[in-house]
């Protein structure tokens, strides 16, 4: 079996040894770019695990899109939460997250970061960043939280912050990209 | 649990394959600080810093939820068609069993239109096995697209001279796998032979793990860090040369690290 095992031309490897990560410039992607991955890995921690947030873990650009965004399950089995970091199609971090999250899962058909992006950019967005010298700080995929009249309604919550300015929240639909509502505070 | 601990964690550990240990009750009892395996601080921002405010609107959607909730769960369509198809096979197979008892029962054809009915009862079976092959087809296909990373971990050769009694591999949450070896295990390790350390599912990222050895004075040689980035949806093998083991020396092991 061993021989066989050399036969398939195998990288002979040294332990200790630590292989240098790849240093170049990480690509922007979707959220959904990652999804696949983040609940393969997920569901090898558990079976039963599901997603219930999701963030950008790297600054989002003009098209809705981060070189990292951090995807955060639950297993009811395990009444764990782990959450995993992705970048570059590849688990860049995973870990546990350190506190209880009780949120229940997302729902399935969410629409992507790029049409949520661009849904709050119109809704006042982009307005404020222009007259506040504002950016997008953070955009998060919750189910419950930011729903308000409809507590089973999965939400995107983009928000923006800028030095001069309260933060503006902008909550999206993730089920047809409409904007819910939009406060600053 | 391993909270209320604060990051006390309990490791107990049963040497039972040991001959002494079998025939000496005595359970070794090890205290260790728990490896917590936590999220790097870049990750998760927004959640971590208002994780009160959000904590406290999740707080309120629960206690509607619950009354609206009858506590049904959602469906899982594969479990559905899983169960469908396992439905179906036990059905097809009542039926193949009922086909083949007839056809079996026929000892001699009486007529011309007993030749007909034969070749019905044939053809039936013959749907019968199609629908059957389908549905394995099916099965198939699902398991197929549901391929997941693991990992199989071996140790393989020997020290010619005295080697280690157990082996002990230790990951980042401080699971812990140990091998204990028989002589004659050992000496199936000195001919060539391998053994299974670890088989598991794994996460597709960089892991980490620590080697240890015991027994024959192996006690005090420091772990071996083993790190290895298993390939996504592959069965990946991690093969560990002992045959330059020693326990007065770190020098390192090589490792053949391939996938399938």
């Amino acid at each position: 079996m061993l021989a066989s095992f050399r036969n398939l031309g195998a990288a002979l490897l040294l332990l200790g040894s630590v292989s240098a990560l790849d240093a170049g410039a990480r690509e922007n992607v979707s959220a959904r770019d990652g999804l696949e991955l983040a609940t393969s890995s997920a569901h090898n921690w558990a079976e039963d695990s599901v997603l219930v947030y999701l963030e950008n873990d790297d600054i989002v650009d003009a098209q809705g899109s981060a070189a990292r965004w951090g995807y955060l399950f639950y297993s009811a089995h395990l009444d764990r939460w782990r959450a995993y970091s992705l970048s570059d199609d590849k688990v860049e971090n995973a870990g546990e997250l350190g506190f209880a999250f009780d949120a229940p899962q997302v729902e399935a058909n969410w629409i992507d970061s790029d049409r949520a992006y661009a849904a709050a950019e119109k809704a006042g967005g982009r307005a404020y960043r222009d007259q506040n010298s504002g950016a997008l700080r953070s955009m998060l995929l919750i189910r419950g939280a930011f729903g308000e009249d409809d507590p089973n309604r999965t939400t995107w919550t983009l928000v923006y912050d800028s030095a001069h300015a309260p933060s503006l929240f902008v909550v999206v639909d993730a089920e047809n990209g409409d904007v819910v509502r939009a406060w600053k505070g | 649990m391993r909270r209320l601990l604060g990051g006390i964690l309990l490791c107990i550990c049963f040497n039972a394959a040991a001959s002494p240990q079998a025939q000496d009750p005595t359970v070794e009892i090890e205290v260790k600080k728990a490896k917590i395996d936590a999220l790097e601080n870049g990750s998760l921002r927004f959640l971590r810093e208002n994780r009160d405010f959000l904590r406290a609107q999740l707080d309120r959607l629960r206690q509607v939820r619950r009354e609206l909730n009858g506590g049904a769960s959602a469906l899982n369509a594969r479990d559905l068609l899983l169960r469908e198809l396992m439905a179906g096979i036990e059905a097809g197979e009542d039926s193949l069993a009922r086909e083949r008892a007839l056809v079996a029962q026929r000892e001699l054809m009486q007529s011309v239109s007993e030749l007909g009915e034969l070749e019905s009862q044939l053809d039936r079976l013959e749907v019968l096995l199609g629908g059957q092959s389908g549905r394995l087809d099916q099965i198939e296909a699902d398991y197929a697209g549901r391929q997941r990373t693991a990992l199989l971990i071996l140790v393989q050769n020997f020290p010619q001279q005295d080697g280690p009694e157990r082996i002990i591999l230790e990951d980042e949450d401080s699971m812990r796998w140990e091998v204990s070896l028989s002589a004659e295990q050992r000496e199936a390790l000195r001919a060539g032979g391998a053994a299974q350390i670890l088989h598991e599912f794994v996460e597709p990222r960089r892991l980490h793990f620590s080697l240890r050895f015991a027994g024959s004075g192996y006690d005090a040689r420091p772990a071996v860090a083993v790190d290895v980035d298993p390939a996504r949806d592959r069965i990946n093998l991690l093969s560990i040369d002992l045959a330059r083991l020693d326990p007065s020396s770190e020098a390192l092991l090589p490792v053949s690290h391939f996938q399938r």
